[in-house]
């Protein structure tokens, strides 16, 4: 089963462990998630989240379905208004979504939301719209030569640079999933959100494209928050696991030091009549 | 569970007729009595039309053979009519996308934007092209120029509003997207929603082209240039055989429009199931 052979990164430096409340692994903090709380209608589908996450560090957030893994990610691209709780990004608040959070955020989203009707080069030039030359990046044929080059290097960067001019409707589930990583990276973020972006790729290419995610992280540095529901490929190139569990975190430590029965038990059945 | 226990209540089988639906049969079968009475009231018969159709035989022989002496006339009014719908359709396409964009729920800088507009387009919709045309021969004197604004308005009218409907249609997820990196509202609309939305409003105006050369044959009859000013006037001189002859011209008109147009529609639904893209 472990055909991941990834040294984990981290595992030496893993000092200060507390769990489950938040973790820190020394620098200062990037993301900040302070006991957020999201309710929809009368179902509540995060209570009490509380996350900081520092510059450099990758958090593989797992759960089951409907855990509430997207609505957590959202929260933090400042999609989804939080009911109480703060999302702030480098000290500036953003839990609506203020242009400032938008500019350093670059999401990767569970149904990757490419326009269908464009290339894959103009989808990725869709990358630095609300940055400094939005208006250009409506479409690659007006965009800036710098930025028509820069989009190809992300492209390449998930391999799909081959298929630049492709319809996004041409390409299969997978290539799209690039090219919208590819979209994300064009944003040079301080803050790499990914929902469940490996579900359509297949074994080597996810790999591939978490390690990416990872060293680009690390590079920047920024900060990485992805679900994934594959627990060995966590474990293998997360530096740090959170999970979640009826919007709750019940699972918080560095991944060199979580067990696979750990995150297992985040799939039981959640206990159906929880008082609300 | 698909067996009945034994002891439990029997089965009831629901009744063929509901007192519902035996209402609803009423009220159609009296809906039925009062459009036919009131035919009746208004002097429709099926006697008076049987009556009537010997008139309308020999009215038709006398129409034969097409009479097309008058061939430079035909044809300088149909291309004159063919020009007052392209200009016309052209104009109020040009307008009409603007409004669109106000009057869309979704593109609208406010809803109250988008309220207002869209009752403006509905009220420019319930005014039909023919009154138009009149409202404009009196406002800016007989001739091509009043035809031509009354095909803008009958276009604005109706493309107006499919295209907002088409603008709201288009799929909303990269819309989301685009938001979500703070692309402006303008940003989104160039971004994400015309390029899905594209094969949806060239229909649209090629529909508006269609309606438009159907419409500008009709507003000669007032006065608004074109072929319909001289089938008028063939009427009323009961010069029925050249009626014809202009009645034939301006069907090839309205069919060769309809043709192509339906050619141009196919190619761009050809275009996108074979998903060639915008780029
Ligand atoms: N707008 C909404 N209104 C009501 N309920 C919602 C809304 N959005 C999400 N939910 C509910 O919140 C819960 C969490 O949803 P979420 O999409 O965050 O789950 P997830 O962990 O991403 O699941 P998956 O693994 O299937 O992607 C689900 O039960 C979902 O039905
Ligand atoms: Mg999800």
């Amino acid at each position: 089963m472990n055909r991941l052979t990834v040294p984990a990164p981290f595992a030496g430096q893993a000092s200060t462990l507390s769990r489950p409340p938040a973790l820190n692994t020394g620098g200062p903090s990037l993301l900040n998630v302070q006991d957020v709380s999201v309710i929809r209608g009368r179902q509540s589908i995060l209570s009490g989240v509380t996350l900081e996450v520092p510059q450099g560090q990758s958090v593989g957030i797992l759960g089951a379905n409907g855990a509430g893994k997207t609505t957590l990610l959202r929260c933090c691209a400042g999609l989804e208004s939080v009911s109480s709780g703060t999302v702030r990004l480098g000290g500036h608040t953003g839990s609506n979504g203020d242009t400032l959070t938008r500019t350093r955020v670059g999401m990767v989203f569970q149904q990757h939301q490419l326009v269908r009707a464009y290339s894959a080069l103009t989808n990725v030039i869709h990358g630095r719209l609300g940055l400094a030359e939005g208006w250009r990046c409506c479409w690659h044929v007006t965009a800036p030569a710098h930025l028509r080059a820069k989009a190809m290097a992300c492209l390449e960067q998930v391999g799909m640079a081959g298929k630049a001019m492709r319809p996004v409707a041409d390409l299969s589930g997978g290539e799209a999933q690039r090219v919208a990583i590819a979209r994300a990276l064009m944003r040079d973020p301080e803050l790499l959100l990914a929902d469940e972006p490996t579900a359509s790729l297949d074994p080597t290419a996810r790999l591939d494209v978490i390690r990416l995610l990872t060293s680009l992280t690390r590079q920047s540095p920024a900060c990485l928050l992805v679900s994934i529901h594959d627990e060995h490929l966590a474990l293998a190139t997360m530096d740090r696991i959170v999970g979640l569990k009826g919007g709750r975190v019940v699972l918080d430590a560095l991944a060199a030091e979580v067990t696979l029965e750990e995150i297992q038990s985040l799939y039981a059945a959640v206990p159906q009549d929880e008082p609300c | 569970m698909l067996t009945q226990a034994p002891g439990e209540s029997p089965l009831v089988v629901p009744p063929r007729f509901s007192s519902e639906f035996v209402s609803r049969l009423l009220l159609a079968a009296a809906i039925v009595i009062v459009l036919v009475s009131d035919a009746a009231s208004m002097g429709v018969s099926p006697q008076r039309l049987l009556e009537s159709l010997p008139k309308l035989l020999r009215f038709l022989a006398g129409m034969f053979p097409p009479d097309f002496s008058h061939w430079p006339m035909i044809l300088r009014a149909t291309w004159t009519t063919l020009r007052i719908a392209l200009l016309g359709a052209a104009v109020g396409l040009a307008v009409s996308s603007g409004l669109a964009v106000l009057a869309s729920r979704s593109q609208s800088p406010s809803a109250w934007v988008c309220r207002a507009v869209r009752s403006l387009l509905s009220a420019i919709r319930t005014i039909p092209e023919l009154i138009w045309a009149i409202l404009f021969v009196i406002a800016v004197g007989l001739g091509p120029l009043a035809g031509i604004l009354a095909i803008t308005f009958d276009t604005l009218g109706f493309a107006g509003r499919f295209f907002a409907d088409a603008l709201d249609d288009a799929p909303q997820a990269p819309q989301e997207a685009l938001r979500s990196f703070g692309a402006s509202r303008l940003q989104v609309l160039f971004g994400a929603v015309l390029p899905e939305a594209l094969p949806a409003l060239i229909g649209i105006a090629l529909h508006s082209l269609e309606r438009a050369i159907r419409a500008s044959v009709i507003l000669g009859v007032v006065g608004a240039g074109g072929i319909g000013i001289e089938l008028m006037v063939a009427i009323k001189l009961f010069e029925y055989q050249r009626s014809l002859a202009i009645i034939i011209s301006i069907l090839v008109v309205v069919m060769d429009v309809e043709t192509v147009s339906s050619l141009l529609r196919r190619h761009v639904q050809r275009t996108v199931a074979g998903r060639h893209a915008v780029s």
